[in-house]
């Protein structure tokens, strides 16, 4: 039966693509937008945008537009709760996913505008998932309370929503919703993968910290030692866990260019060394130096801009599975003034 | 909320500088989600505020504004490509400006409506 409904939907989500998916909206206050996404605030505008009902997304307003309206019918939430999001058979591969996103709930301690309404009918916003088939990891977590929950109350966690399906090769998340625990139906636990995502995304990188000798103005035709305080050179590690899996994403700095404003540049595989007190001001760094052939004036403010970008790998690892994301970046800018050494550094 | 749009930074500390409470719930969510997307926004809104109301009169600590805000200058990219064709457009502002404990004034709520509704 599953499976039948996963490719009637799925040929249905095709058909979308061509004719409606007019839903994501496209302007800068798309996400505000208070016609599909009811947000706290949105009572401001009352009138100006009539909308059913008030404090109650459970007409499916709370949710991203609709295609599947105009097609009820045969997708029914099952009486266990189970995981098809009910009457909203167009809207393949659906569901909510527990969100990184932290926040106190709307409104404090009335989420109103975000309830849930227990049992009302066909196209509520019921935390339900419909899984694909050919995921059946993503089914094995059948834990009853994550532990993202927040612990203040009410107590509950932000989810977002996402469709994703052979028409919505490119879905994109939905603002996150708040939904109390103890909501009817089962949680959507998310994956492995997921959990690997929502860790990434946890990451907080530290901007690189420049270090340079000479530490004022630097001298053409002496060595410039360049490199990055430690405290911005280090793995970072995230974890994001449901009760029995824990998935940790790990980024690793592997290199550091440095951009020197000059058009020159240098890429060093390490923080770089810092100059030893005391040390030789014309030796250069052993692993991370520059030197300057022209002086820096003329430019703006008399400067080279430089950037040091750092380049960390990412990979994760937990409930015996891992992988790599894409690299990520980080960078500083810093000016260099640059000059002539004749007459200053020439003993 | 244009400035942080750009990169996508919904911790931006600047936004808190000129929202709170609910306000800033919505917009840290509306940039949260682009970040979580890979989307970035570029351009600016076209913005015409003006004060509705002013509460009370004598020494406010409530100023209402209505706007009819244009965001079709205003939009979203994915991969240095628009998101989808659906343009922006005009949309009617409502928004609630408080004046908070240490004097400083930020919106405290707002409204968005939909495109074509002003």
């Amino acid at each position: 039966m599953l499976k039948r409904l996963g490719v009637v939907a799925g040929l249905s989500a095709a058909v979308l693509v061509a004719t409606a998916v007019p839903a994501f909206a496209d302007g800068g206050w798309g996400f505000t937008d208070c016609s599909q996404y009811p947000n706290p605030g949105c009572e401001l505008g009352a009138g100006k945008n009539p909308r059913p009902g008030t404090g109650n997304q459970g007409d499916g307003n709370g949710k991203p537009s609709n295609p599947g309206q105009t097609n009820p019918g045969t997708g029914q939430a099952n009486a266990n709760g189970d995981t098809i999001i009910g009457g909203n058979n167009n809207l393949a591969q659906c569901g909510y996913e527990r969100s990184d996103y932290q926040g106190p709930p709307p409104g404090g301690a009335q989420p109103a505008a975000f309830h849930v309404p227990p049992k009302s009918g066909a196209v509520t916003a019921v935390p339900a998932v419909y899984r694909p088939q050919r995921e059946p990891a993503t089914a094995q977590f059948a834990v009853a309370q994550p532990r993202f929950a927040q612990a203040q109350p009410p107590s509950g966690a932000w989810y977002v929503y996402k469709c994703t399906g052979p028409g919505f090769a490119d879905a994109l998340y939905r603002p996150p919703v708040w939904i109390a625990d103890g909501q009817p139906g089962p949680v959507p636990l998310p994956s492995p993968a997921e959990l690997a995502a929502q860790a990434r995304n946890q990451l907080r990188l530290p901007a690189p910290k420049i270090a340079a000798n000479p530490a004022g103005d630097q001298l053409v035709s002496l060595p410039t030692w360049l490199w990055l305080d430690r405290s911005s050179w280090g793995d970072v590690s995230a974890t994001a866990s449901v009760p029995g899996v824990s998935v940790t994403a790990v980024a690793r700095p592997t290199s550091v260019t440095w951009s020197m404003g000059d058009g020159g540049s240098v890429t060093c595989t390490g923080p770089g060394s810092p100059f030893p007190a005391g040390g030789d001001p014309k030796s250069a760094s052993p692993d991370c130096g520059y030197t300057y052939k022209t002086s820096s004036a003329g430019q703006r403010a008399d400067a080279f801009p430089v950037t040091a970008t750092v380049n960390w790998t990412v990979t994760w690892s937990g409930a015996g599975q891992g992988g790599t994301f894409p690299n990520m970046t980080t960078s500083a800018s810093v000016a260099f003034r640059v000059a002539e050494s004749q007459g200053i550094a020439t003993g | 909320m244009a400035k942080a749009g750009e990169t996508g930074d919904w911790q931006s500390p600047e936004l808190a500088k000129y929202a709170t409470g609910d306000a800033l719930g919505v917009i840290n969510r509306s940039l949260y989600t682009d970040h979580l997307n890979g989307v970035v926004t570029k351009g600016e809104p076209k913005t015409n505020p003006e004060v509705s109301k002013v509460e009370p009169p004598d020494n406010p600590t409530t100023v209402m504004i209505s706007d009819c805000g244009d965001d079709s200058g205003w939009l979203k990219y994915k991969n240095g490509q628009l998101v989808n064709d659906t343009p922006g457009g005009r949309r009617s502002i409502t928004a609630e400006v408080k004046k908070q404990q240490d004097g400083t004034w930020r919106v405290t709520r707002f409204a968005v409506e939909a495109v074509g509704s002003c």
